[in-house]
């Protein structure tokens, strides 16, 4: 740094926060950090199977059927 | 804890891009020993700030634990993009505007000014102590005789470590403006230095405690 009085002001000794202050605040940020750590490994709660699309066809047909049996049954066709 | 000295306080911008880039990936995931780096790389510098700025421990170590709290709850919102130190640097400055604002402390004058400094450097004999301490004294004395507009510009180009760009972007003004504002708290400094030493300077900030 060139500039005389921005020198001076740099070689002024740093402050150094009291170190108990300091281990409280540190103990803060982590239990902080800790709760909105985003969970890994956990499927999304609203996120489909791979094998839903099966299920749904399955079910489909099965009320396609259920229809069919009924309509027979008043002999609408 | 890791001592700090001046020399010690060197350029933020010295850090590398890609390992910022990477600690700051790692705080988005809450990755504590990431925070760790980079509170053992700030702490001594943003406190430093804060205290020349409020000029009183109790409002500085505050502000401080209201800065850190800020980054680790917005840690997983960071921009990959983020620049650690301006970052941090823009929410100290922006809490101490706001405890400014609060208490308007800016027009107080006080008296004496006590020791800033918990711990003093080494000096290789008691005249140089002596000398220096009184060289100190005067600067701080000058210094905290400044609006805070002008002290802050000055700390933050002296002993932030950023860059004047960064400087600029944390005071929220274009470079050209921090230029300006830079010379301008300058030229107060000097005018506050070389002011009889007997006179005692105005004081804006209050009694340091």
């Amino acid at each position: 740094m060139k500039d005389p009085i921005l020198d001076l002001i740099s070689q002024l000794p740093p402050a150094i926060p009291a170190p108990d202050r300091t281990r409280r605040t540190q103990a803060r940020c982590h239990r902080v950090l800790a709760r909105h750590t985003p969970v890994q490994g956990v499927a999304h709660p609203l996120r489909w199977p791979a094998w839903s699309p099966a299920l749904i066809g399955l079910a489909a047909l099965y009320v396609a059927d259920a229809m069919w049996q009924v309509a027979q049954v008043y002999g609408v066709r | 804890m890791t001592s700090v000295t001046p020399g010690s306080l060197a350029r933020y911008s010295d850090m590398d891009r890609g390992t910022e880039a990477r600690l700051v990936a790692r705080l988005q995931t809450g990755d504590r020993a990431a925070f760790d780096e980079v509170h053992a790389a700030f702490n001594a510098r943003l406190y430093t700030f804060l205290l020349r700025l409020s000029c009183r421990r109790d409002v500085a170590e505050d502000l401080l634990e209201d800065t850190w709290l800020r980054l680790v709850t917005h840690a997983s919102r960071l921009r990959s993009d983020t620049t650690i130190g301006p970052w941090l640097f823009t929410v100290a400055r922006n809490l101490h505007v706001s405890y400014l604002r609060s208490r308007k402390l800016e027009d107080a004058v006080s008296g004496d000014l006590v020791g800033l400094w918990p711990y003093g450097v080494h000096r290789s004999s008691p005249f140089e102590e002596t000398a220096a301490n009184q060289l100190e004294r005067r600067l701080e004395r000058a210094l905290a005789s400044l609006p805070s507009r002008s002290r802050e510009v000055l700390l933050l180009v002296a002993t932030s470590g950023l860059s004047p760009t960064e400087a600029a972007s944390v005071c929220g003004i274009s470079p050209e403006a921090f230029r300006q504002r830079l010379s301008r708290a300058r030229a107060q400094l000097t005018q506050a230095l070389d002011a009889r030493a007997e006179v005692p300077l105005p004081v804006r900030c209050e009694v340091l405690r």
